[in-house]
């Protein structure tokens, strides 16, 4: 994927919750002859928000967890300018999750994260600085910029008063955006277009370091070429013809959006107070709670707007003229599935040297049994004898007590014990 | 105005590893308002799951979300496990991102219905009315 790519001029950003990925892309580029310490980039690195929303049903969060907390202690000591972590809010607020409740539930865990990985040994400013939010932007458009104002008061007061950070920048978190594809209705599509614009503003102006926008087919598809290029195009003016990014936080001292990001912190802190009163995160997920909270606000939205008192303009207002339904083109179709890199895969596996494998994939496992080994590094180190993501974790979920795949259709490479 | 569907039972579920799971949620609870009793199997369910809990609850409507073509696989293997276990009577119908030029093979298949992203509570409450037929007495 990366052939012909200078890993050392690029910042590499996976989306995708897979810890080992990581490990892969450091294997990779140490292999082509660069040193870890430069490699630029991140991975969301985060299980109990893939949990909490359906993405990570097979393995159970000890596994997940382990995996993760090492990759924080090896980013930290080994990989400095990787983000280690980046906490997904925006899957949180896909889920059903009001404004308040997807930035206390991320930095619940954010936080669950870096206490974990202190106990581990890793000095809070190590791993800190390297810890990222990604959020999601949805239609409210000052309850979303006093929602990326007040998450960051809160992290710097807790990343303070609690952890006790003294680096400036453990205090200082980066929040990127992604606009959110579950406002944008199948009805009229073209507004999308308008609606992801709004949003990306209000991104901006609370003061986003990234983003990116959903694109007008999102109620449809996988973005086509042309919603992919309008919605880049989108990003494009507002970044340069605009001029809205010419300073920082260009709202600080309006009374509204004071006031708002004053309101909003608080209410932050009151759902993080009862996550505490709770047990915390894990046992807020655990019993339940957390995911009764997200479908009590889900169905607020959806009778809401089916009550016509949340206005959706072309859904359940406006919408009188379907002939601009048809203005854009938003089939469905799917591609059929990729044969070639099936067998490409298939050939990259029988190619592998057996015995290296075997002591590489069962000194993983070995790793993983113990609570002091890094199984990150024992990761890389399986990966560079061959071994694919999903053996890796397939590994660890062995230590673990686990069936090596946890619906049962794929047998371990080499027998692990 | 839609009718009140009480005394018929739903299986709700999505087969396979597609996690999202805000969609069939949403499904679940418009049909329970319509007065279906509503048995939720949630994500990551097998065919077997499903035709289980269909023959054990005796349920009359089948509700299926895919937000993944996995539906090509899973519907035929599903309608055809159903036939074997003797399930004759139930009505199964999918939701989520189904692909036009798959739509006529669903419906060959025996599919009843098919929901695209534009589904509103109210087109899936008509549909309940065709489907179930609310029997009004005589005078009443």
């Amino acid at each position: 994927m990366c052939d012909g790519i200078d890993l050392a001029a690029i910042n590499a950003s996976f989306s995708t919750f897979q810890t080992p990925v990581a490990a892969q892309y450091a294997v990779n580029a140490i292999r082509r002859g660069y040193e870890r310490g430069i490699l630029r980039g991140s991975i969301q690195n985060d299980p109990i928000c893939a949990r909490i929303t359906g993405y990570d049903p097979g393995n159970p969060l000890d596994v997940t967890l382990r995996m993760s907390i090492d990759a924080i202690a090896y980013c930290a000591e080994h990989m400095p300018r990787w983000h280690s972590t980046v906490v997904n809010t925006y899957i949180l607020r896909e889920a059903g999750t009001d404004a308040v409740q997807e930035m206390a539930f991320g930095l619940a865990v954010a936080f669950y994260y870096l206490t974990l990985a202190r106990d581990r040994g890793v000095p809070i400013d190590a791993s800190a600085p390297r810890f990222a939010i990604i959020a999601g932007l949805h239609n409210d458009f000052f309850e979303e910029i006093a929602k990326l104002r007040a998450t960051r008061r809160v992290w710097a007061k807790y990343l303070s008063e609690t952890l006790h950070a003294q680096d400036e920048r453990s205090k200082a978190v980066t929040i990127s955006v992604h606009t959110c594809g579950s406002t944008l209705p199948a009805q009229q599509p073209v507004n999308n277009i308008t609606r992801s614009a709004i949003q990306a503003l209000a991104a901006v102006l609370g003061g986003c370091r990234g983003l990116d926008l959903s694109c007008y087919d999102e109620p449809f598809n996988i973005p086509s070429e042309e919603a992919a290029t309008v919605a880049l195009r989108t990003h494009a003016l507002l970044q340069h013809e605009s001029g809205i990014a010419r300073v920082a936080d260009p709202l600080g001292g309006s009374y509204y959006v004071e006031e708002l990001t004053d309101r909003i912190e608080e209410r932050i802190w009151t759902v993080l107070g009862q996550i505490e009163e709770a047990g915390g995160i894990r046992e807020a997920y655990d019993s339940g709670w957390i995911q009764q909270e997200i479908d009590l606000s889900a169905s607020k939205l959806e009778d809401g707007i089916d009550s016509s008192e949340i206005p959706v303009v072309g859904k359940n207002c406006f919408n009188d003229d379907d002939t601009i339904d048809d203005l854009l083109p938003t089939g469905l179709t799917y591609s059929d599935p990729n044969i070639e890199q099936l067998e490409w895969l298939r050939s990259y596996k029988a190619r592998r040297d057996r015995g290296a494998l075997r002591d590489a994939l069962q000194a993983l496992v070995d790793a993983a049994r113990k609570r002091e080994p890094n199984v990150f590094e024992a990761m890389m180190a399986a990966m560079d004898a061959g071994a694919t993501t999903g053996e890796v974790t397939g590994a660890v979920r062995v230590a673990y007590g686990e069936p090596f795949d946890p619906v049962g259709m794929i047998e371990a490479p080499v027998e692990l014990r | 105005m839609t009718g009140h569907h009480e005394n018929i039972k739903a299986v709700v579920a999505k087969i396979g590893l597609d996690g999202h799971y805000r969609g069939v949620k949403f499904v679940a609870r418009t049909l329970a308002d319509q007065g279906l009793e509503v048995v939720y199997l949630g994500a990551n369910q097998t065919v077997e799951d499903v035709v289980d809990a269909t023959v054990q609850e005796d349920a009359r409507l089948v509700a299926l979300s895919f937000l993944s073509p996995d539906y090509r696989q899973h519907v035929p293997e599903l309608l055809g496990a159903l036939a074997a276990a003797g399930v004759t009577d139930v009505v199964v119908v999918v939701g989520g991102l189904i692909a036009d030029n798959d739509r006529p093979t669903l419906e060959r298949a025996g599919v009843r219905g098919i929901f695209g992203p534009a589904t509103t509570a109210a087109d899936i409450g008509r549909f309940l009315d065709d489907a179930f037929p609310v029997v009004t007495a005589p005078g009443a």
